[in-house]
């Protein structure tokens, strides 16, 4: 579904990417894990086409599509979803709105027949169901006044609503408290299907335990240095990511 | 013409007009000819008027207005859908400045309430309320536009509710410009004046035909008693050749409220000016305001809001679009007085740029001679935020169609705060057009 092969990405004449590879196949669930600042998030919005990125080297392959020429809102329309680390606040749009907008933009671009406000309503609220939340945010401006918490399930509602092939959760865990990170997980693993793949891009282990992995991996300055099964993550949890350039040198001798 | 030639202008017709023999030596009559006198000296400004900095008058004077012209024989009212807003409304309709009895309905109006036009209106004796609300407006004015409103006094409104009385129905003054052979001018004259404890919602419309040329130069006086309720609507849908200059006179007493919103969406170049004077303690304003101005156009607030005594309360929220060439311009100026402690003051201008072209100037003016004082403004100039257009689009939403929400959010702010859904509603659906 994925290929992402030699990637290499600048910010502000910043190398952040420096020759990543990643292969990600329908049904699977992939951690990226790393320390601050070893490009997690870069590869995040690279993904979903945020301007400011420049790609210097590589390729992405997105179910065969280079997906660095579709603009941001064909990768979207194509099943690429970003949930977002810092979700923006957009006063004066509702999000029903804005999700019926997104759906129906969607639904045009694959040819089918936009949904009407009806249909609309009764699918977000069966969606809103989902991922446990009050169905009187759609009455509220995007994002606007939400905590933390309620920014972040609304990032997976949207997910919900949008039925992503590729969904890929920048730091959806950061800010999180317990009960709030066990919501959002559960609806992620609602969601999975076998024909739908994850990216969960993440600085600690505690998410994994309720959403988990077929692989991980450790980027680490640029690049992936190790990649493994959901137990990695353990260890990461356990170690810390000061002994991760190291163990991958040794490997490769 | 230049600034002077077009004052010459307007006083050649102005005393033809006044010499007319149908004028009598009426108290009104006598308003209008001190008006007279002043334009004497009174001159147009010019941009070295600070008043005026960002307003350049000179395409207002490249036209040869006349005096509102009488309607053709062949002249049809405009079809009544085009200006209803209300499903239900006391509606009083005037075409060029003539007021239409057959496009008007008051009937079911309680005999208590007065809304007539000022030419039927009792003005015979000097001493009746609404001669002195007339001339108070005369005499303090140093305005131009004032003056000539004054001196070509010719028709309007004037609603006086008794104390107590609740209109249970909207106002719905309509001022209407039709397409005419002759650029004309009118000069409306509304007076809005609640008792004790009185409340209404009054809308001032102003609308013209596709092409028209003309200005208007309305002045409404609006005085709310004490524990009085005013909701007000201005909505400005001029003609892209129209000129509109109109000035708003409010004074306002104990415990009373008075909240307007100012839509200006039309017109080629339009002034706006509100001066409240908040009078009696526990009174408050709330000053509401939206422009877009794309093309050519020009739009500019001018907000004065004077807390002359303790306790009361203003609030200001104006919202500028400007596209292409659009010019907004918003002055708030709040002067709390010496003896006006505990004065509670807040003033938020926004302008949205889509154009490298378009421009914005906005001016907050506090003066505040209190110690006591709760006072805010602020003031932006800024084009569409990057982030909300990519989080948009990382959901499917084109560009285009990304900038446009986000352009009719903004502008929904405004539009969202009318209290009164048949306004909101026909305001959201014009907004809406003007940005698509």
């Amino acid at each position: 579904m994925l290929s992402i092969k030699n990637l290499k990405v600048t910010v502000e004449d910043n190398q952040i990417l420096k020759g990543l590879n990643l292969e990600v196949k329908a049904g699977e669930i992939h951690a990226i894990m790393g320390p601050n600042g070893s490009g997690k998030s870069t590869l995040a919005h690279v993904l979903a086409g945020r301007p400011g990125y420049d790609v210097t080297d590589g390729e992405i392959l997105y179910q065969g599509k280079n997906v660095f020429e579709m603009a941001p809102e064909d990768r979207a329309r194509e099943g690429i979803f970003l949930a977002f680390q810092y979700p923006v606040e957009i006063p004066g749009v509702n999000n029903t709105s804005f999700l019926k907008k997104a759906v129906n933009e969607i639904r045009k671009y694959h040819g089918e027949e936009e949904l009407d406000a009806v249909d609309f309503l009764q699918m977000v609220k069966a969606k809103m169901k989902l991922v446990g939340m009050d169905p009187a945010f759609l009455r509220r401006p995007v994002n606007e006044g939400f905590s933390g918490g309620e920014k972040k399930r609304n990032e997976i509602l949207q997910m919900a609503v949008l039925e992503p092939t590729l969904g890929v959760l920048d730091e959806t865990d950061s800010g999180l408290d317990i009960d709030a990170l066990k919501t959002v997980a559960e609806g992620v693993n609602k969601l999975r299907t076998e024909k739908n793949a994850f990216i969960v891009v993440t600085h600690y282990q505690r998410l994994l335990d309720y959403i988990i992995p077929d692989f991980v991996h450790v980027l680490s300055d640029g690049k992936i240095v190790k990649s493994g099964g959901k137990e990695l993550a353990l260890e990461l949890e356990e170690k810390g990511y000061d002994w991760i350039p190291q163990a991958a040198a040794t490997e490769s001798m | 013409m230049n600034a002077n030639e077009t004052k010459q202008h307007f006083l050649r017709q102005l005393d033809a007009w006044l010499a007319n023999p149908e004028h009598r030596d009426t108290p009104i009559h006598r308003l209008r000819q001190a008006a007279r006198e002043r334009l004497d000296v009174s001159q147009f400004p010019t941009t070295k008027n600070e008043d005026w900095k960002y307003t350049n008058l000179k395409p207002f004077f490249e036209n040869d207005f006349h005096f509102a012209p009488q309607l053709g024989t062949g002249f049809q009212l405009p079809d009544a859908k085009s200006y209803q807003i209300h499903a239900d409304a006391w509606t009083m309709v005037f075409v060029n400045g003539h007021f239409q009895p057959a496009a008007s309905r008051l009937d079911g109006l309680d005999e208590s309430i007065t809304l007539v036009p000022l030419d039927k209106a009792d003005t015979s004796r000097p001493d009746s309320d609404l001669v002195r609300i007339l001339d108070c407006m005369g005499r303090t004015e140093e305005d131009i536009f004032s003056d000539l409103a004054t001196a070509f006094l010719h028709n309007g409104v004037y609603l006086h509710i008794p104390k107590n009385v609740k209109l249970d129905k909207p106002i719905h003054l309509v001022y209407l410009s039709t397409d005419s052979e002759t650029p004309f001018f009118t000069a409306p004259r509304n007076i809005i004046a609640l008792d004790q404890g009185a409340e209404a919602v009054v809308t001032e419309h102003f609308q013209g035909a596709e092409g028209a040329i003309y200005h208007s130069n309305p002045l409404t006086q609006i005085l709310v008693a004490e524990n009085a309720n005013l909701t007000h609507n201005k909505l400005g849908l001029e003609s892209e050749y129209a000129y509109h200059v109109g000035r708003m006179v409010v004074n306002q007493s104990q415990d009373s409220r008075f909240s307007t919103w100012s839509f200006t969406l039309g017109g080629r170049l339009v002034r706006n000016e509100i001066d409240v004077l908040l009078d009696g303690s526990g009174s408050e304003v709330h000053l509401n305001g939206l422009y877009i101005a794309t093309g050519e156009q020009h739009m500019d607030n001018q907000t004065y809001i004077d807390h002359a005594v303790p306790h009361t309360t203003s609030t200001e929220h104006y919202r500028g679009v400007m596209n292409d060439h659009g010019h907004g311009v918003f002055t708030g100026r709040v002067l709390v007085r010496q003896d006006a402690q505990k004065t509670d003051a807040q003033q938020m201008n926004k302008n949205l740029l889509l154009s490298k072209t378009a421009q914005a100037d906005t001016r907050p003016q506090l003066e505040i001679f209190a110690d006591d004082v709760k006072a805010s403004h602020g003031a932006t100039v800024g084009q569409l935020d990057e982030d909300q257009i990519f989080y948009l689009r990382s959901r499917g939403i084109g560009e285009a169609a990304a900038r446009h929400l986000l352009t009719q959010a903004f502008a929904n702010e405004i539009v969202d705060s009318v209290p009164h859904e048949e306004m909101g509603n026909f305001v959201h659906s014009i907004v809406n057009q003007r940005l698509s």
